[in-house]
């Protein structure tokens, strides 16, 4: 069984608890695009860490929705917001030496 | 009329599939076309070990993809676990004890405890709390 995409309705409640902490985002056809523009980012092509989420179905859950990274990694069943977030801010946080 | 009688009239009077009282005092169900609906009673009886196992998880470790699974050449409900790169694997019920079904750990027992299994499970998967 494909994943399924579900609505943005929970994409934009991610996107709002991602601007409450100072990330940038926007809600694109192709998900939630979230940038930390206060962070450098790794190389000249990626001046800013960035990613885009997206929000489906997981088959292993039993097809609940899941926020799922660009390169599909697992971030949190779509009901828990906030261990999505943290989970964001983590990855979207590059320290600087 | 005693009081149990006036009880037993009154509940007869309200509630007509309530067909009398078992030796233990309790209330008997008739089989027939008054007994709950087919999806309440299935909602109880599939509540079984494997299901308990999957609320277990889905509380004390909701970051760990998990589902009921139904083995259908055994006829059993499994649960299947995923957690990053570990699984998805299997875990059944084998009368006793929670049991890993696949995997690495296969045939390596959890206990009889939803409870203690799911901690187990979210340690061997890497998914428990430092």
């Amino acid at each position: 069984m494909a994943d399924r995409t579900v609505s943005d309705d929970r994409l934009a409640a991610l996107g709002a608890h991602l601007s409450a902490r100072r990330l940038d985002v926007e809600l694109t056809s192709r998900g939630l695009r979230v940038e930390n523009a206060g962070t450098p980012g790794c190389c000249e092509d990626v001046p800013i860490p960035s990613d885009v989420i997206n929000c489906r179905t997981r088959v292993e859950d039993g097809g609940r929705p899941w926020f799922f990274t660009s390169w599909n990694e697992p971030i949190a069943e779509a009901g828990r917001v906030t261990d999505a977030a943290v989970f964001i801010l983590g990855y979207l946080h590059r320290d600087e030496q | 009329m005693t009081d149990v009688e006036r009880i037993d009239a009154e509940l007869a009077r309200r509630s007509p599939g309530i067909v009398g009282r078992g030796r233990a005092g309790g209330y008997a169900l008739p089989s027939t076309a008054s007994s709950p609906p087919d999806h309440r009673r299935d909602m109880f009886e599939d509540f079984g070990p494997a299901e308990r196992l999957h609320a277990a998880v889905r509380r004390c470790a909701p970051q760990i993809a998990a589902a009921p699974v139904l083995d259908e050449e055994a006829g059993l409900t499994r649960v299947t676990v995923t957690y990053r790169d570990a699984g998805p694997w299997l875990i059944r019920w084998d009368g006793t004890s929670y049991t890993w079904h696949n995997g690495p750990h296969k045939d390596t027992r959890l206990g009889p405890d939803p409870e203690r299994a799911a901690a187990l499970v979210a340690t061997t998967l890497g998914a428990a709390n430092p």
